[in-house]
């Protein structure tokens, strides 16, 4: 049996009429492109469920004040925000200074948090975090390219479009992303097989 | 045989972004171009090891999210 899958647009057309399942919809259709998106660019958990909520909340506002005219590129726009988010917090992240104990680190990455020491433990044990420590590796504008055209699914051109490069340069990022990815895994000797 | 494609047209392939021609022309051409096909398998096989893992955010996300579209379409009713 073929399923039909009703598109983005008119899930949207039918929230704007007060229907709250079809924005449920959108949100599960949606929820794991946009979070792992989120989560590779800020590589913390909580802050990635935090700009996850950030962005669909923004969603919603938007659709609600039919301010919304994205019609038929409900993804990419999505990605758009999210990308936004995520990107200005990095930013304010790297500005923010660093407080570190008498051995020069960061106090706050070295504080015996529970929760968080259990679950990355659990994570790298696994190859997905290994993937997900080389990709926090790549310098940020290879990082972004990869991580939206691999995990988010946009095409390069609506890569080029939302960061305001060329399709050529979005190209360029990627395949610096890979060669520096191949690169650090024959440097550090990783099989992800 | 040496062809002219560049690694980008390569990533472009390899993620079904090539058109027609272009997709055409690699599939030509990775039978032929041995020093082409070792770039190809190069990266792709980095390509792979990315993998396809997909994380979920927690329920309670989904669920303030919920509640929060609740709330803004009550406050769009009473204004």
């Amino acid at each position: 049996m073929k399923e039909y899958q009703i598109s983005d647009q008119l899930l949207i057309k039918n929230y704007r009429k007060g229907n709250e399942a079809c924005f449920e919809m959108l949100l599960n259709r949606h929820k794991s492109r946009v979070f792992t998106t989120i989560y590779l660019i800020v590589n913390d958990r909580y802050i990635a469920e935090d700009i996850f909520q950030e962005a669909f909340i923004k969603v919603i506002k938007t659709i609600k004040s039919e301010k919304y005219t994205e019609e038929g590129k409900f993804l990419p726009w999505l990605l758009t925000i999210a990308r936004n988010l995520a990107v200005d917090y990095f930013r304010r992240k790297q500005k923010m200074p660093m407080i570190t104990n008498s051995s020069g680190e960061d106090i706050f990455a070295t504080l015996p948090v529970y929760e968080e020491n259990r679950e990355e433990k659990l994570i790298n044990e696994q190859k997905e975090g290994i993937v997900r420590e080389l990709i926090k590796l790549l310098p940020e504008d290879q990082r972004e390219v990869l991580v939206l055209r691999h995990y988010g699914e946009l095409s390069f051109k609506e890569i080029a479009d939302m960061t305001n490069v060329s399709i050529n340069t979005a190209l360029g990022r990627m395949r610096y992303a890979i060669q520096n990815l191949r690169k650090l895994i024959t440097e550090k000797e990783i099989s992800l097989r | 045989m040496i062809s002219n494609f560049t690694q980008n047209d390569l990533i472009q392939f390899i993620y079904g972004e090539a058109d027609k021609n272009l997709e055409d022309e690699i599939k030509s051409a990775l039978n032929s171009d041995v020093m082409l096909f070792e770039t190809y398998c190069q990266i792709l096989d980095t390509v792979n090891s990315l993998e396809n893992f997909k994380l979920n955010p927690d329920n309670t996300s989904l669920r303030i999210i919920m509640e929060e579209s609740t709330i803004i379409q009550g406050e769009s009713l009473v204004n």
